[in-house]
């Protein structure tokens, strides 16, 4: 009788560990995360196009479902960061790599923000980024005219013209690794952020809310093509 | 069949706390609920197996119906259906680190598992004449 309670225990740890080992975060894939080419077509293996001459960049995404009807404040994380689920689209580029090719293209950071400004309760209060402004558009299989990225994700409050920005914040980038590549506020991590709401619009003073626009992305998991253009 | 109950009840109970704290943005945003699902299943199914088997506690049929319903309508007053389709899904997928899968493919294997968990439960307890007693 004990040895059937013995066996009975170990098959229950059995089966939940193997539940919890499929956890384990795949790595083998870094090396080919970190490519990044200078001219060709953006791809899965070769996730981050620069052309200087265009003074552009183009980055490989994947929609993530989820934020279709959840809330978040996150527009593009790189996969390998530690918010890498939390966005509405899934970089595969690194975000301290996309720091770089901004710069490569001539874009000035704004560097004006820091964690105290992230941590402001009233909207009055927070700070918008600053830095060169962005042209963002999107384009996936099907729809080969640039979608502005405004149009791609909806808001909570009273819509504003989306205003996007190179804040920089390598520092904090390397710091905090969240992958973080588009905020869709100010943010004082984000290589790139939205001016149009101050830092604190979310997370402290909460008065927005940003989701996935499923009426104009495709289903979840559907590459994306996401271009950075110098305005 | 005491921890194939104690299974079923676990995962209940862990989806029904995975989507309570997955409606808290900022925990949603900081933590990985997929995480938390797992462990909070793993500890509630050694736990309640170590009860089970110990006779400490009885998982009575009717104790298995009532933490179904609580759950079920815990889960819809706080997703309702839409986002019923996504969240369970999204945190599971989260917290097996396979992002590709889709959501209905874990939703179908999920209403599957569940389903067939409580068949199996009502089937043996019936079988057994608990409505008899």
């Amino acid at each position: 009788m004990k040895l059937k309670k013995v066996i009975a225990l170990a098959l229950v740890s059995v089966m939940a560990l193997s539940l919890v080992g499929c956890g384990a975060k795949k790595t083998e894939k870094k090396d080919t995360d970190k490519k990044v080419a200078t001219s060709g077509t953006v791809s899965e293996t070769t996730p981050m196009v620069v052309n200087k001459d265009k003074k552009e960049v183009q980055m490989y995404t994947t929609v993530n479902g989820t934020y279709f009807t959840e809330d978040t404040r996150h527009g593009i994380v790189y996969k390998g960061g530690s918010n890498g689920d939390k966005s509405v689209l899934k970089g595969f580029a690194d975000e301290k790599e996309f720091y770089q090719a901004l710069v490569d293209i001539g874009a000035k950071p704004g560097n004006n923000l820091t964690a105290a400004d992230m941590a402001v309760k009233n909207e009055k209060d927070g700070k918008s980024v600053e830095g060169d402004k962005l042209d963002v558009t999107c384009t996936w299989e099907g729809q080969s005219t640039p979608v502005p990225f405004a149009d791609i994700i909806t808001c909570t409050a009273k819509e504003r013209p989306l205003d996007i920005r190179f804040g920089g914040n390598l520092a904090s980038a390397k710091k905090n690794n969240t992958g973080c590549v588009l905020c869709l506020d100010s943010c004082a991590t984000g290589i790139t952020s939205n001016a149009a709401w101050p830092t604190g619009s979310t997370m402290g003073a909460n008065v927005v809310q940003f989701h996935g626009n499923k009426d104009v992305l495709p289903k979840d998991g559907t590459p994306v093509i996401v271009t950075f253009k110098l305005a | 069949m005491k921890i194939v109950k104690c299974f079923y009840n676990s995962l209940v109970l862990s989806l029904a706390i995975g989507v309570i704290l997955f409606n808290n943005v900022w925990l949603q945003m900081r933590v990985n609920i997929g995480t938390i699902f797992f462990a909070v299943f793993f500890l509630l199914l050694v736990i309640g197996s170590i009860f089970v088997i110990k006779k400490k506690i009885n998982l009575h049929y009717f104790v298995t119906i009532t933490i179904t319903i609580i759950s079920i309508l815990v889960v819809f007053m706080i997703l309702g259906f839409t986002r019923l389709q996504v969240v369970p899904a999204a945190f599971i997928r989260e917290g097996l680190h396979l992002p590709s899968l889709s959501f209905q493919l874990i939703n179908y294997t999920l209403i599957f598992i569940l389903a067939a968990l409580f068949l199996v439960i009502s089937f043996a307890d019936i079988r057994s004449g608990i409505f008899k007693k």
